[in-house]
Order: C-alpha cells, then structure tokens, then sequence
C-alpha cells in the first residue's frame, strides 16, 4: 500500500525547491564493484580526517621501494571493524573485539577488508600482549576485568578455537590494585611474559619489572624474574614492539616507563639467554648506558635493533621520537637514523625488516610522507615508497607475504 | 474546577451564570477581574463564582472559544454579594481568522531581525510529541537519537551541534534544572512555545552559545489553568504531562509541572547477529530490545505574587527531576550491554523577579537565580556478556569498560541572571544582560574512591548589551550587540605536557559581538539579515584534562565562529486562504573546534586541541498555508554544506594540507525535508467538538558515513534514506476541554537510524487523553 509513498515524499521534497536538484546528484552515483587486484605484498594503514572524523584505512602496496600510493577511491575502511592495534600473520588479521565480544580474522584484499571467520571470545579485559607459537597457533595474554588476574588464551588460528585459562602468577603486591602486561616472548617451550603493577593515579607505578615464566607444554607459571632496575611490562606488540627472540635464540625484553610517574624512571633492556629461564646478570643496558629513554625496540638482524626514544633535546616539551640503530651486545647507539623525522607517536609499529633491508615509517610534523629504507649493510638511509595526500597518520605498515 | 477559595468571613462573592444568545449555559468560560490576578471558570452548568476581598468597582470580562469577549462594570458595597449574568454572542468568526488578521506572538517573532524558528505547540497538544520532535519537524533542525524514549541525541541547528547549541527554559539553560532535564523527555505540553535562535542569539539568552540557541518558553498567563495528560503507547510507554495555575484570593500563585514518563523501549531489532554454535557462525534474527527501560519524572512547582507594588512578578520554585535508564547498547547495535544503568538526580531552587518600570517609565528589571545539585550514577558492574537473544556468558569483565565501575557525577551549580531593558522611546531601546554560572564538577568511580580528586571549578560571567532602534514607523529595525565572556577555571591538580602535576587556575576574556536588521518592505513582505562572532568557552575538562586519561592543555582557545544569516519573508491573506513562505541562506566559519586527541595511540592518554575548522553555507525554506481553520499544510527544506576547513593539522602551520582539506564533512545529514498535513472540522461528533487528521513525513538524504572521497566506494559506509510517516487523529469535545487522540508514527514500519546502524523504532501506536481547562 505504502510502496510508491517513499518516491512520493522524495519527489516532492525535490520538487519543493527545484534548486536544490542539482545537490543531490550523488543519489546517480552508482556503488562501483570491487577493483579486481590480488592482495598487495604489503599493507600501510592511515588515518585522516579531525576528531571527531577521524577514519583509518587500510591500504596495498606491492612495492615499498619506489612509486605512490593514494587513498583517494583506493583502500579499505577499517574504523568501526578493527583497531590499528591488531595482529597480523600470513596475509590475515587477527583481533580482539572488546565492545562487541568478538575474535576476528580479516583479510585485506581486492580493496576490502573483509571478515573471513569471528567468534564470541571474552576470557579477557583486552590483549595486552601476543606471540606466537608456531604459525598456526597464537599465545594471547590479558587481564580480567579488575586486572588482577593473568588470563591467556592459546588460538588455533585456521578455526578461531580457544583454549582458555589463568596463570598463577603472583598477586598483586599491597599498594597497588593492577597487573599490567606487555611484553611476550615464546621460546624454547616457555612462554616469557613482562609484568608490572600498578596504582591508583596519581599514585606511580611499582618500580620493579617482572618476567613470568611459563611452561607452554604445560601451561604451568614456573617461576618468576624480577628487576628494580626499570618497571613495568614494556609495550603492547599490537601497537609499539619492545621485545623480541634474536638469531642466536636470546630473548630481550626492553621497558618504556615514559608515563609511570616513578621520579627518577629509567629504561632499561634484560636478557635471557638462550636455553635459560634467569635474567642475564651481566646484561646492563639501560638508559644510562644508552644515553637516552627509550620507548620501542625491534631485531633487525645480527647484533643489531632499531631503537625509538626520548631526545630531550629534539622532544622538547612535546613527545616526538627519534630513531638509532644500537648493538646489542655492546648497548651502545651505533648510527642515529637522523634522515628519519621524529615520530609524532610513540605507539607505532614503524618497522618490517626484509632483505637486509629496514622499512620503516613515520610520522613527520611536516613534509611528505615516505616508507624510509635502511640499509643494514651499507648502514644508509633513502626513502621509497611515497604516501600522497597528506595523511595525519601513517598508523603501520605491515608485510602480507 | 479551581474556583477561588471561598472565606466567607472576609470575602465578598460574587456569581453568575454565562449563557449562549440562544439560552444555552456555557461551560469553561473565562470569567476574570480587570486589574487582578484573580478569575475563574464557569462549570459545567455555566456557573461562576469569583470572591473579591474588599468593596469597590470591578470590571469582570468573560472570555471564551467561539464567543464574543464581554465586560460588565459593578460597584460592591460593603457586605453585599453581587449576581452578574452574561449572555455572549456568537462568534461567527471562527478563532484560526482571528489570529488571521492580529499577529500572534509566534508571528511576531518570525518577524524579528534574528533568525528563529518559532513554534507555538498548541498544535501538538494533543500528541505524544516531546520537544524534540516538535523541533526535529522544523527548517534548519536536526535531532540525531540513538533509540527510542529517552535515549541520547545530537542536536543540530545549521550544520552546527553538540555543545554549540545551548537549551533554555523561559530564558535561563534548562541545565540548571539537572541533566535528567532534557528534549527528548519534557512533553510538548509544557511548552507554550519554542524559539531556535539560529546562529545570531540575543543578548537576552546570555551564553556562549556558537551555533544557534533553543527557548522552550512555558505559559506565562496570568489565568488559572490545567492542563493533564496522559498517553499509552507501543513498547508498553506511558506518558504522563500535569500543568497548571491556581491563584488564591488573596493574590498568592501557585504553579505547578510535573510529568512522568516510562517506557520499555522494547522494539524489534531486526536482523542482528547472533552466534550460532551449529553453524559455528554469527547468524542474522530479529531481536526485542530487553535492557532499555527508562522512567523520568519530574516535578516543580511555583509560589509567587503578580501585579504588587514592589513586583510585576515574583516567584520562588523548587523542582525535582530524576531518571532511571537501562543501556541497551554502545554507539553500535553489535555492542549490547544488559546490566548498564544510568540513574539520575537533580534538585533546584530558584527566585525569580521583574518589575516594570523601575525608577523610570520604561525600564523593566527581570533577576532570576538558581542553586541546583545534579547528580547522576552510571553503573557498570556486571561480570557477563549479553546477546541480542537475552542470554549471557559469565565472564570477568564488566560490560563497558573492562574493569567495573560506579561512576559518580555530581555537579553544584550557582546561576544568576539579571536583565535590564529601557525603552527611551519608541525608536530606542536598550537591553543590558548579565549571567553568572558557578559550577563545581566532580567525578569518581565509587569503587575506587569515595570523591572526586580533582574536582574542576567553571565559572563564566557573560555580559551582554544591546541597543535597539525602530525606524521608519516600525519598518527597519537595526540591533547592535556585544557581549564579553569572562571565564575562569580552576582545579587542584593537573598533568601538564611534560607530565608534572601542577594547581591550577586561569581567566580569561573574550568578546563577541553583532548585529540584526530587518526591513519591512510591506506590512507582510520583510527581509532581515544578522552577523553574530559566537564564542563556545572552554570547559574546566578540556583545559585541565581529568589528570589521569585526559592531560591539561592550558593553551586551549574557546571555539568561535563567524554566522552570517540572510533570510525574507512573506504572508498573503485571501479570505479564508493564509499563506506564509520564508526562506534563508547561512554562514558558519567556525574555528578551533575543541575534541580529545589521543595524544599517544594506547597509552589512553589523550588531550583537548584546538582541531578543526569548519565552514557550512546552506539554504532552507519554509511554507505555510492554512484555509480558514479546515486545512494547515507545512513543509520545509533544509540543505547544508559543510566543508572541513583544517588546513593543517594540530600545531602545524604549513607544508602539506591535510588530505581532508576542503572535503565534505562525513557522518552529518545534508539534506531533510519535512511535511505536515492536517484537516479538521467542527462538531462532528456533538457540539463545541472538533476533529482532526494529521499526517506528517520527514526525509533524510541518505550521507556517508566516512570521508567521501577516500577508500573504495564498495567498501564505504552509509547510513541510508530515512523516511518517517506519522499520522494521527483526535477528536476534542467541550471546546477543547476533553481530548482523545490515536496516533501511528513510523506507519510504513521503515527502518531508520540516524547514526550508523543504531536502529529506531519501528511502527508505534499510542492514545492520549488530555483534559484541559483554562
């Protein structure tokens, strides 16, 4: 009965002030079919737009060396389904949907970022850290809800089926009310996880950092490390990288105390070496050696990692990062990365290393938008692949195969 | 009904009977004493009663729908009671040509220099409209809801919404009486009128209000009156609306409001996604809402003296409001909460004062002051996650945040509004207004701490002046303004930048100004034009942060913005034919909009910034027409443009422009129209009766709901075509006295949502009965 009323209305709302026409010419706009291109070799995510139009995009490049990418009729919207903070392995995306209960598996291809399998899941508050066992399954760490409980979840990545469980790590200390987790490292049958406590605000956090132990066999809390060197968990690999195994089986574990509130804070990097489940006593670097604060931390290969951290003299009173290659082994700066501009963010997963090569980006208060190129060897810097179009954020860059 | 009440001690009577020329009683006639707040109504015999406390010569006049006004001199000795009997002629003038021929005061005001939409809501009496829909009907007005009864909005005035759009009641914010006060719950009935002031606001609302300001103006009548109603609906919603006015012999008023709502808000959501084990996949099913009850109530009554020598009016008032709300969802439908609760308190005293003609013949004196406690609770502590279907799985998180929570939001607040006006003569008149708003914000998660750390202290002074001139015998009016926003904040502790804590207390001063003319080419043909430089002030939050998730950024600037309008109007009357058509075109350059920047990606620290700019143009039109009192007929578009105006981002002033430069703002209606239609004729169903149709459409142009030009169109989100058909009937008796009205909104049962994929009510019915004596 009502069929033909919403044409009528239309029409006459139209018809109202024929001027007006011309304005809604976007109702001719036909919704265009899916631009037929495979899954690009890499992916850049970005943001655009003012609060409260911010929007980020998840967009494919084929190259990282050389040409432009354009988000103008190109890339995929990922606001409102996923988070930039998200895991990635093999082409897919993986992410914990706190608002809506949902685990999620997106696949980014022919310009969509498209759903390819999502569960209920709520074992946790949020992930706050992830590793992986093998390529197949995922290692999940996060807190319940009042963040006094260590929760995991063992993932089979292909059925999105979960086993789900609490590690017995110690309680939360007097004085403070939460865990905080971060850093997380699989190897040699254990799970190695950085934790930390903290308080109410204003009050600061614990200064202490702590490593958990667990026997992935077993899913048993072994034993715990501990260090009052620096506190807290390090960073949440969703976002910012601060931990990692290196080629000769090594795992680090670096802090980021930037907003701890602890007077006197310090960064620090511990060690495990390979086959050990103690802290590497005779491992010392720290902020002191390295001369800065630092923030995030990635392997690039060899004895070498990238560092991010605090130069007071570039940061001032704003918080912008700047980048250097260090030896680990001697926890010195070798090479500031100063052709890379500072980053206007500490949480960014700026790096993927690739034949010798480290592609990284950034976020630069003005100038052009490039993916820069380090050359390990040759230890020189140039950019590659240009982002067009003034973007806000150039969020991370992500290898898809 | 509310007759005086009788001291026969004391008091002097005297009484009537008011027939029609042909001999018939008249019930529900006015019967009021020149001079004095005193009157009465006839009952149902067309008896009156009206006691007089001391002998003298009175003037009484009866007054009624459909007759002709009568007034009868007496002079009362000592002792005597005194019979005084009308006999009113027929009006053969139906009332809708009377107020043809006179401007009503909702007339006058559209013809005011400033651009202002008014509404008179006697047409919607009789419906289960709030004041949100009413206005979401008129040019130029865009009310963005999130679900059914009670639920959050966005209000819109020319493109501009949020804290830009400032709401008052009789001329102070509807603030003061608390947070549960809101459009979206006060029934149409309490409002006599509604006035959007649309980009340029008088000086007379003093606030910093950026785009636009919305008066709800209630009965200001001296006469006795009540007006109750109550409405029953679909989703089990229960609608109750009293209003009135008694005064006492001896010259006491007492006013009263209250009005009560409930609803289950237990509509179809349909095609939601449900886990299906079986399948192992998420499913769509139509689903009933199950956590969205809302009740609010509220209650405030008036007592005061009218026409004394020390006082044109004085009133002293005190209201109660207070709502409690379940949270069906987040921002999107795939969020579902089934424990959230959002409780609510308000408690206000107020005084209010005018006095005409103080000192000098035209200067009138009107100070009102208020001390309210708002207090609302938002509860989160439920360990379960809820599905579309009902059930739940018991996990250990709560349902909004991870962590539980009981949050406390209490808010003292001290306001005082004074206005002066002086009328020199009639080509000059002058308004001088001052407001003065303390208020104390403090906000606690009762779980952790029993008060607020840091509560943040606001309080703005705002003066505003203006000088009117008349010229050209009424035909040109010229208004020049100015006001000055003062504003101080003040907190214990911040977090500054670099992340050292601090105390905290700044002032600042800005001023803004204007300017509103309208010319009278005809006696119903004008053109007007009006400028404002509007001010939003910043809030003690946004400068000082919350010093935990939010950091203090002590160089925010108030938002500002420049408004132009440009508008014509024009009425023609033919016999019984009444046509009305206005139009405008509008400017908004609006500047350092304040939001939260994440300041760091997930530290969840963020900051207020100056961020964006923004500049909308738009058009709107606006048609009346009436055939005597048979036929009224409405219809109005709306077409905005608002274009993102951030060149660069946040502390950066050159290099590459931001991609979204110049682009369409996402998310935001561009195009809407509405229609009304009614019909009604008299006596159909017995005498002094009235029948009435009314049918009514709104349309919203479909939008994106992201940034238009970026990503691959397949792949983008739009929130689609909403069409809303609404109709009702109702039939009154007894010249209004006694009404019965059934309605139908959404009668096609469309989906609509006006945000993304948060679904509205589908098809609804309601009756509503009313009794209104006056």
């Amino acid at each position: 009965m009502f069929k033909n009323f919403r044409r009528y209305t239309f029409l006459f709302a139209l018809a109202l002030i024929p001027v007006l026409n011309s304005c809604s010419s976007d109702d001719d706009e036909e919704i265009v079919d899916p631009v037929e291109e495979t899954q690009g070799k890499y992916t850049v995510w970005l943001q655009i737009g003012s609060w409260p139009n911010t929007t980020q995009y998840v967009l494919g490049a084929n190259s990282l060396t050389e040409g432009t990418i354009d988000l103008t009729g190109h890339g995929a919207e990922v606001t409102g389904k996923s988070a930039y903070g998200i895991i990635t392995k093999g082409g897919y995306y993986y992410y914990y949907n706190t608002t809506s209960g949902r685990f999620s598996k997106f696949k980014y291809e022919k310009e969509l970022y498209n759903t390819v399998l999502e569960v209920p899941y709520t074992h946790m508050a949020d992930v706050s850290g992830f590793t992986w066992i093998n390529d197949k399954t995922l290692f999940l760490i996060g807190t319940n809800g009042d963040q006094d409980k260590v929760h995991y979840s063992v993932v089979d990545i292909e059925t999105l089926k979960m086993t789900n469980g609490v590690l017995d790590a110690p309680a939360v200390p007097a004085g403070f009310n939460d865990f905080s987790l971060g850093n997380i490292e699989f190897t040699n049958g254990k799970v190695f996880f950085q934790f930390g406590y903290t308080a109410e605000w204003p009050n600061p956090w614990q200064k202490k950092t702590y490593i958990g132990v667990v026997d992935y066999a077993t899913l048993k809390y072994e034993k715990t490390l501990e260090s009052t060197t620096s506190a807290g968990p390090g960073t949440n690999k969703l976002w910012l990288s601060s931990s990692f195994v290196d080629d000769n089986g090594n795992t680090y574990f670096a802090t980021n105390v930037e907003w701890s509130s602890i007077s006197g804070r310090q960064s620090a990097i511990y060690r495990i070496k390979k086959g050990t489940t103690e802290l590497d006593a005779s491992y010392t670097v720290n902020q002191s050696t390295l001369g800065y604060e630092g923030v995030g931390l990635w392997y690039i290969g060899g004895t070498k990692a990238i560092l991010k951290y605090i130069d007071p003299a570039i940061t001032g009173t704003t918080h912008i990062y700047v980048f250097a290659v260090m030896d680990l082994e001697t926890g010195k700066i070798t090479k500031k990365l100063t052709e890379i501009p500072a980053d206007g963010d500490a949480y960014i997963q700026n790096i993927i290393v690739e034949d010798g090569k480290v592609f990284m980006i950034t976020n630069a208060e003005t100038g052009k938008d490039y993916v820069y190129i380090y050359d390990i060897a040759a230890q020189t810097v140039k950019t590659g692949l240009e982002i067009v179009g003034g973007y806000d954020w150039v969020l991370r860059l992500d290898k898809m195969r | 009904m509310l007759g005086s009440v009788a001291n026969a001690q004391t008091l002097i009577t005297i009484s009537g009977t008011v027939q029609s020329e042909e001999g018939n009683s008249i019930p529900g006639v006015n019967l009021t004493i020149k001079g004095t707040s005193s009157g009465t109504i006839t009952d149902a015999e067309g008896f009156y009663k009206i006691d007089v406390s001391k002998p003298g010569s009175y003037t009484i006049i009866a007054s009624s729908v459909g007759q002709i006004t009568q007034s009868k001199t007496i002079t009362i000795k000592n002792g005597q009671g005194h019979t005084v009997d009308f006999f009113l002629k027929n009006d053969t003038r139906n009332m809708d040509e009377v107020t043809v021929h006179g401007k009503n005061e909702t007339q006058e005001i559209k013809e005011q220099a400033f651009t202002v939409n008014a509404i008179e809501t006697k047409k919607f009496a009789n419906t289960t409209a709030d004041l949100n829909q009413v206005l979401n009907k008129t040019a130029g007005v865009r009310v963005r809801e999130e679900g059914g009864l009670g639920s959050d909005f966005n209000f819109s005035i020319n493109g501009l919404s949020g804290k830009a759009v400032k709401f008052f009641i009789d001329g102070v914010p509807l603030e003061l009486m608390g947070s549960t006060m809101s459009l979206n719950n006060i029934p149409v009935n309490l409002a006599e009128r509604l006035e959007v002031y649309k980009g340029v606001v008088p000086v007379s609302l003093g606030s910093d209000a950026l785009g636009g300001a919305v008066n709800i103006v209630t009965n200001q009548h001296v006469n006795n009156y009540l007006d109750a109603s109550y409405s029953f609906g679909s989703f089990n919603t229960h609608r109750l609306a009293l209003n009135g006015q008694y005064s006492t012999a001896n010259g006491l008023i007492i006013k009263a409001s209250a009005f009560g709502n409930y609803s289950d808000n237990n509509y179809i959501m349909r095609g939601m996604e449900i886990w299906d084990e079986a399948q192992y996949k998420y499913v769509n099913k139509d689903f009933r809402r199950f956590h969205d009850q809302y009740k609010s109530a509220m209650g405030q009554i008036e007592l005061g003296v009218i026409n004394k020598k020390w006082a044109d009016v004085f009133f002293v008032g005190f209201s109660y409001s207070g709502t409690e709300q379940d949270i069906q969802t987040g921002t999107r439908q795939d969020v579902v909460y089934g424990a959230v609760t959002k409780n609510g308190h308000a408690y206000n005293a107020s005084a209010r004062y005018r006095k005409d003609n103080l000192f000098v013949k035209g200067l009138n004196a009107n100070v009102f002051t208020s001390r309210s406690v708002d207090n609302y609770v938002v509860t989160d502590t439920s360990s379960y996650k809820y599905y579309w279907d009902g059930s739940k799985v018991k996990t250990s998180l709560a349902e909004i945040n991870g962590s539980k929570a009981i949050t406390n939001i209490n808010r003292p607040r001290t306001f005082v509004r004074a206005n002066l006006g002086y009328t020199l003569s009639k080509v000059h008149s002058f308004n001088l207004n001052y407001t003065f708003d303390h208020l104390k914000n403090e906000n606690y998660n009762e779980l952790i701490s029993d008060r607020a750390d840091i509560p943040g202290i606001l309080s703005k002074n705002i003066i505003g002046a203006a000088y009117q001139q008349n010229l050209l015998n009424d035909r040109l009016t010229n208004t020049i303004f100015g006001k000055m926003y003062n504003i101080g904040v003040q907190q214990s502790r911040l977090v500054t930048a670099s992340g050292e804590y601090a105390q905290a207390n700044d002032s600042q001063t800005y001023t803004g100004y204007g300017v509103a003319s309208r010319f009278r080419i005809l006696p119903d043909l004008g053109i007007k034009a009006s400028f404002e430089k509007a001010y939003r002030l910043q809030e003690v939050g946004e400068m000082f942060g919350n010093g935990y998730t939010v950091i203090a950024n002590l160089d925010l600037k108030p938002e500002s913005s420049n408004n132009l309008n440009v508008g014509a109007y024009y009425g023609i009357t033919v016999d019984k034919h009444k046509l009305f058509v206005e139009g405008s075109w509008f400017y908004r350059n609006a500047n350092d909009f304040i939001y939260a920047v994440v300041y760091k990606s997930n530290s969840s620290v963020s900051r207020f910034e100056n961020t964006s700019k923004v500049k909308v143009t738009g058009l709107e039109g606006d048609v009346k027409y009436n055939y005597g009192d048979l036929l009224y007929f409405n219809a109005n578009v709306s077409y905005q443009n608002a274009i993102n105006n951030t060149k660069y981002p946040v502390g950066v002033t050159s290099g590459t422009p931001e991609a979204t430069y110049l682009n369409k703002i996402p998310n935001q209606p561009w195009l809407f129209a509405n229609g009304d239609f009614s019909i009604g004729q008299n006596n159909i169903l017995g005498k002094a009766s009235r029948m009435q149709l009314n049918l009514s459409t709104q349309y919203v142009h479909w939008f994106y709901l992201t940034w238009e030009a970026y990503g691959n169109k397949a792949g983008k989100s739009t929130i689609p075509d909403q069409y809303i058909h609404n109709a009702s009937i109702s039939n009154s008796w007894n010249n209004g006295r006694y009404n019965v009205s059934l309605e139908c909104r959404n009668f096609t049962n469309n989906l609509a949502f006006d945000n993304f994929r948060l679904q509205k009510p589908g098809r609804a019915f309601s009756v509503k009965l009313r009794y209104f004596i006056h």
